[in-house]
Order: structure tokens, then C-alpha cells, then sequence
């Protein structure tokens, strides 16, 4: 049996596993939108507004939205974009950041700078995102003089600084509340510790080898696992952030379509209950190939179930 | 021997104190609220800044205006008849700027520092009865009857200029420590209020967390595999859908029934617990002394409820209990920030929040900063009770 049929194999096992586990989760969210009370389905037992909405999404029902007017997609598309520039600066700054970080705490531990760095990203890990946001919201407006909300970022006149900016309060907010960055960068800071004591990195020290380079080709599978295991929390993230800096983004709609009174725009949330699945889903699978990649043992590993 | 009290000073029990010092303040102000109820947050004006000093002065600009007096002629009756030329509404004559709200009976004192060196002559041209100007420095006390509003001028002179700085003195009857909202509500009064939805919702929250998640982590290795992939099945479900969306459904569905949320927030910890549970009873099913119990004889059941969890999942249990209610907290404070938890007029420390967000932009900060900052103390002091409940009872940290 050659290699690359295991890889294809595998990818297909994984791909149908994920598959599956998507189209279960939107049918226990559909579920549980039967417990919403809606003047639209006062006479409708709870079996039959279950089948409306799994119609919806096998379907593909999603023509028209209750509270926009407009096709679903297209409002899901227009603000989209946004919680995916959001989603992907998080990820990006998260690496950016936990690299340089962890490895200057671990090799230089014995330094005030880096016990001070700890402790600081620790006491800032127990701050809630929503307190977080506000507090940059008004450290924004105090010191910069400036209201960092989507108005200011999506305006004609906002230049590409101000735009970095106002973007980057929102995802400071995002990684560093809640604890999301803490883990990241206390899981790289273990498996630098790890690489730290192993006798090859040892000999190479020895030899006056380059360490940076050793370090970081050994947590990145560790940074993959544990920032694709935050997925879920950075949406959540993404909900409340919207909401504070009034971020035009998926997050937003949601709370929306909760809000809104009398007959909800079923379409619509759960075409975006499904995007946010595929992104959890997404990053799922590209974790897994990217860990194959790097570890060829691991592909094997799945063909054989072990 | 008598123990050196270093010994005392380990990081365990520091945040163990900590954390203890947070729970008795929740109860304290949860006993104050059940206790006084509506008294607590009294009425008076609206938007008061914080009456403490230093809080004023960090978390407020008072509006002082400053003119230049061109024509310096004056009526009969005291005023200012020469034309006035604003500057800027932030004083930029005035180093430091004044106090402007105070109590009845409390002593007001205000020493203006210049940024000019020429300054000749310093007047009060207006003021409240009873005010005085002695050696450059304002002081009054506002008798019990004085209370509102009252408009104070002071008139600079230096060598080439006139200037005039005025601004306006709040008094008022009661002491508002940390300020009032734009209703007028006391919000030292209203942040105790807004207590009552942390420590009681989070006790529902994590009873049912734990305990089903207990049953669940011990029954997934007593029965044997089909029930634990149950089990995991039923986590798998939980989680692959985002926390906070679950939560709206049941925020709309139970038409913001904050107990009923909590149940669902309990639902929705569930998993958590039960991967915890699990992993710490698989990991002592395989220990020696376990497989000695139950060779010696004793009851499988005995052996796992006592040797298991009640020796080796206490620590555990406690700091998950921690964590549920600090999950509950967030998810309290979140839920009343969208709209979507507490309503009014019931109070919340999520809705104290989104009241006062509008009030960032007109420099009302004391709004948000106060609820802010109590929120992020509670939720570290409780993350810390439960670290260091852990590492305290744990064995494994003596």
C-alpha cells in the first residue's frame, strides 16, 4: 500500500467525520429553535416547526431575509467579511505575539522582564472580553480622542492607520480577554520548557547552534492544537466585541435576530449558525492536515484508527 | 516549635485569601441587598461624578470655561459689562482643575495653580454664600440648606491680561461615593444591588454542572465504554455549538427567566466537568491501591465513590465549582449587555454596563470604569479561590 493512497483515505474519513458532525450540530440547533415562542408557529406542535427549519437548511432556503429584505447570502456576505477580518487578525496576531513571547519567557525566566510579562498576561487572562473592549473603548476616547466603532472604520475618509487602528482594539479585546491568549501562550511556554530539556536540543546548544529556529519548528503543531481549540471561544469572542464597538459583522446579526420581536428571521440565523460551524469545522480539518504534514505518523494513525 | 510565618506565605494560600476576601464581599453585599432592598439605591440628581476626591479627579472633567475680559467695565451690580472672548472650554490657565461636586457639610477647598508666573490679583466675582478666597486657595462648606446648582467666577490678573475662569458646583443632600447614572440612581447602590446575579444563579449553575457531570464522569467508567460514548457523544453536541448562541435560545425561549438561563448554563457546563471527572477517575481506576480494594473484596461501588471521587475528585470538584459560577457570572453580565438576560427594571451589573456605554462619550466615565473594575476583581478573586481551594486540598501540591 503506497503512502499516498493512506493520505487520501484518510482525507476522505476525515472530511465525511466532519461532515457529519456539522449537519448534526445544525440539526440540534434546529432543535432547539422549536423552544422559541413565535406568533408564526402559535399552532404548530414542535415537530413541525422542526421539520420547517431542517427544510430550510437542506433545502437551501435562504432566499429571502424577514429583517433585511434582501437575499440571506448577501447579507451574510456583506457582513461576513467583516467578522472574518476580525477572525483571521486574532489568529494572526495570536501567533505573532505567543512566538516571540514565550520564547523570551522561557529562556530568559530568571529576567524582571520576562516574570513581569507573565504576570501581566495572567492578571489580564481574568479580565471578561466584554469588560476588556469597554475599557479600551474608553482609554480609545480619552487618550487617542477617537470613538473606535465601525462607522469610524467602514467611513470614506478612514485612512488605512486609522483603519489598523480602530481593527485592532476589537481584536486586542478578543485574545487577550477570557483567558484566549494566556492559554495559547502558556501551552507554547510548556512545550518550549519540554524542547528545552531534551538532549538534542541540548547538543545543539553545545555546538552554538541557533536556537530560535529549533524552538519555533517545535511549537507549531503545539500553537496549531491549542488555537484551533479557542475556535470556538474567539467567535463567542467575536459576539460580544461586535456588539461593543457596534461592528457590523455576523455577531451583530445574531443578537439581532434574538432581539427582534415577533416573528424571527429563522433564514437567517441559521445560515449563520451554519457559517460558524464551517469555520469551526474548517479550521478543524485544516489543523489535522497540517498536523499530518508535519507528522506523517499521524495520517497513518487515523487510516488504522489508532 | 513554633512554625516560622513564612511558612504561611505560600502563593496557594494568598490566593486562597484573596479569593475568600471576594466571596465574603459578594456576600456581604447580597446579605446588604436582601436585607435593605429598593432604599439602596437612592435618588438624587442625575449624572453626580464620583463625590470621592481622587475618584473625581481621575474619571472627570469638570466643564471650566476661561474667557480674556477685553474691556474691563463693571455695573452697578457686580457684573461684568467688557466683552468676554471664551478660550477653550479646557482651562489653559488652570493647571489642575477644581472639584465641582460635593456634599452639604463637607469642606470644600480649591487652590487654583497657574500656569502663568505674572498673576497679580485673584477675585472671586461670583460665588455661593459663604465662599471664600484666602491666600489663592477657595474654601467654603455648604450649609444643609445650600443644595443644587451654583455657578463660581474667579477674575485673573495678570500683568498684561484679564481673565475669567468660571465653573459650576454641584451640591447635593446625600454622599454619592462612586456617582449617579443619568436617572440619578446612587451606583454604589446599584453595583450591590446588581450583586444578587452572581453568587445565587451561579449556585444553580454549578449544581447542576457538577453533579451531573459527576454522575456522568463516574458512571462513563463504571459501565463500560457504550455509556461513555454516550456520554461524549452528548458533549460532543454540547460543544460543537458556540456557548453563547445556546444561551440566547434559552434567554428568548425562557422569556428572560435569569434562573431558567442559568439551568441551561449548568446544561451548557456539563461537559466540561464530566471531561474532568473522567479523566481523573480513569486515571486512579488503574492505580494499585484501587486494584488491591478490589481484590481484598470490597464493593466496586464503595471503592469508586470513596476511593475515587470522594478522596481524589474533592479538589477537582471544588475548583470546577469556582469556575462554573465565574462562567455564570460572565455569562450573566454578557447576556444583560446584549439585552438578552436581566431586564428593567431589575438590576445587573451587565445592564449597569450598557447603560453607561453611551456615557463614554460624553467623559462619564465612572459609569463603566466602577462596573468594570468590580467585575474583574470578582471574577479573578473567585478564579483564584478556586486555585487555591485546589492546590490546598490537593495532595499531589503539599
Amino acid at each position: 500500500m503506497n503512502n499516498s493512497f493512506q493520505i487520501g483515505t484518510s482525507q476522505i474519513m476525515l472530511i465525511s467525520r466532519l461532515l457529519a458532525r456539522f449537519f448534526l450540530s445544525m440539526v440540534f440547533f434546529c432543535f432547539l429553535l422549536t423552544f422559541i415562542p413565535d406568533i408564526s408557529y402559535v399552532d404548530t406542535s414542535k415537530m413541525t416547526r422542526f421539520l420547517d427549519h431542517l427544510e430550510v437548511l437542506i433545502l437551501f432556503e435562504f432566499d429571502y431575509s424577514i429583517i433585511y429584505g434582501d437575499s440571506v447570502w448577501e447579507v451574510i456576505y456583506t457582513n461576513g467579511k467583516y467578522t472574518l477580518y476580525l477572525i483571521i487578525s486574532a489568529i494572526f496576531i495570536i501567533i505573532a505575539m505567543v512566538i516571540p513571547l514565550s520564547y523570551y519567557s522561557v529562556m530568559y525566566n530568571n529576567r524582571t522582564l520576562s516574570k513581569w510579562i507573565d504576570n501581566s498576561l495572567f492578571a489580564i487572562s481574568s479580565i471578561p472580553i466584554l469588560i476588556l473592549s469597554i475599557l479600551f473603548m474608553v482609554l480609545a476616547t480619552e487618550i487617542f480622542n477617537f470613538v473606535p466603532i465601525f462607522n469610524q472604520y467602514s467611513g470614506e475618509g478612514a485612512t488605512f492607520t486609522q483603519k489598523a487602528l480602530i481593527l485592532s482594539l476589537p481584536v486586542l479585546s478578543i485574545i487577550l480577554g477570557d483567558g484566549i491568549f494566556y492559554s495559547v501562550y502558556d501551552s507554547a511556554k510548556d512545550k518550549i520548557t519540554k524542547i528545552k530539556t531534551e538532549s538534542w536540543f541540548k547538543g545543539i546548544l553545545a555546538r552554538g547552534g541557533n536556537p530560535r529556529r529549533h524552538i519555533i519548528r517545535g511549537i507549531v503543531e503545539t500553537l496549531i492544537i491549542s488555537i484551533s481549540g479557542k475556535i470556538t471561544y474567539l467567535l463567542s469572542g467575536i459576539i460580544i466585541v461586535e456588539m461593543v464597538f457596534s461592528w457590523q459583522g455576523l455577531g451583530m446579526l445574531i443578537v439581532d435576530v434574538f432581539k427582534q420581536s415577533g416573528q424571527k428571521d429563522y433564514p437567517l440565523l441559521i445560515a449563520i449558525v451554519a457559517v460558524l460551524l464551517i469555520i469551526i469545522q474548517a479550521v478543524n480539518a485544516a489543523k489535522i492536515f497540517i498536523l499530518q504534514k508535519l507528522n506523517p505518523e499521524k495520517s497513518n494513525g487515523l487510516v488504522t484508527g489508532s | 516549635m513554633k512554625q516560622p510565618i513564612k511558612k504561611y506565605f505560600k502563593p496557594q494560600n494568598i490566593q486562597l485569601l484573596i479569593g475568600i476576601s471576594v466571596l465574603i464581599s459578594l456576600l456581604t453585599a447580597n446579605t446588604l441587598w436582601f436585607s435593605q432592598h429598593n432604599p439602596m439605591i437612592s435618588r438624587g440628581p442625575s449624572d453626580i461624578p464620583p463625590q470621592i476626591e481622587i475618584f473625581q479627579s481621575l474619571l472627570y472633567t469638570p466643564d471650566v470655561s476661561t474667557y480674556i475680559v477685553e474691556d474691563d467695565t463693571w455695573d452697578s451690580w457686580g457684573n461684568s459689562g467688557g466683552r468676554r472672548i471664551s478660550l477653550s472650554s479646557d482651562s489653559p490657565l488652570i493647571s489642575n482643575l477644581p472639584i465641582t461636586a460635593i456634599q452639604t457639610g463637607s469642606d470644600y477647598e480649591y487652590h487654583p495653580r497657574f500656569k502663568a508666573n505674572d498673576i497679580s490679583d485673584l477675585e472671586l466675582t461670583e460665588s455661593p454664600e459663604g465662599m471664600t478666597l484666602t491666600d489663592g486657595s477657595i474654601q467654603w462648606m455648604p450649609g444643609e440648606h445650600q443644595i443644587g446648582t451654583f455657578p463660581v467666577s474667579l477674575r485673573i490678573e495678570t500683568d498684561s491680561t484679564t481673565y475669567e475662569v468660571d465653573y459650576t458646583l454641584r451640591v447635593t443632600k446625600e454622599f454619592y461615593p462612586l456617582g449617579t447614572n443619568e436617572r440619578g440612581n446612587s451606583l454604589s447602590g446599584l453595583l450591590i444591588a446588581g450583586s444578587k446575579w452572581t453568587l445565587i444563579p451561579g449556585m444553580i449553575a454549578a449544581s447542576i454542572a457538577i453533579s451531573f457531570g459527576l454522575l456522568m464522569g463516574v458512571f462513563s467508567n463504571y459501565y463500560g465504554s457504550h455509556v461513555a460514548s454516550m456520554f461524549d457523544g452528548f458533549s460532543d453536541l454540547i460543544e460543537s455549538i458556540p456557548a453563547l448562541i445556546i444561551i440566547f435560545i434559552i434567554a428568548v425561549a425562557s422569556q428572560f427567566n435569569m434562573y431558567l438561563i442559568m439551568a441551561g448554563v449548568g446544561l451548557i457546563l456539563i461537559p466540561k466537568v464530566y471531561a474532568v471527572i473522567k479523566s481523573t477517575v480513569n486515571q486512579f481506576v488503574e492505580n494499585q491501591f484501587v486494584e488491591s480494594a478490589l481484590e481484598i473484596g470490597f464493593e466496586k461501588k464503595v471503592v469508586y465513590w470513596r476511593e475515587i471521587v470522594w478522596y481524589n475528585c474533592k479538589s477537582d470538584m471544588i475548583s470546577l465549582t469556582t469556575y462554573c459560577i465565574t462562567f455564570s457570572i460572565l455569562i450573566e453580565i454578557t447576556i444583560s449587555y446584549l439585552n438578552l438576560g436581566v431586564q428593567d427594571p431589575d438590576i445587573s451589573w451587565g445592564l449597569i454596563l450598557l447603560e453607561g456605554r453611551d456615557s463614554i462619550l460624553s467623559g462619564e466615565y465612572w459609569m463603566v470604569v466602577f462596573p468594570a473594575i468590580l467585575i474583574s476583581i470578582s471574577i479573578l478573586g473567585l478564579t483564584l479561590l478556586g486555585s487555591g481551594a485546589k492546590q490546598f486540598l490537593d495532595p499531589k501540591f503539599k
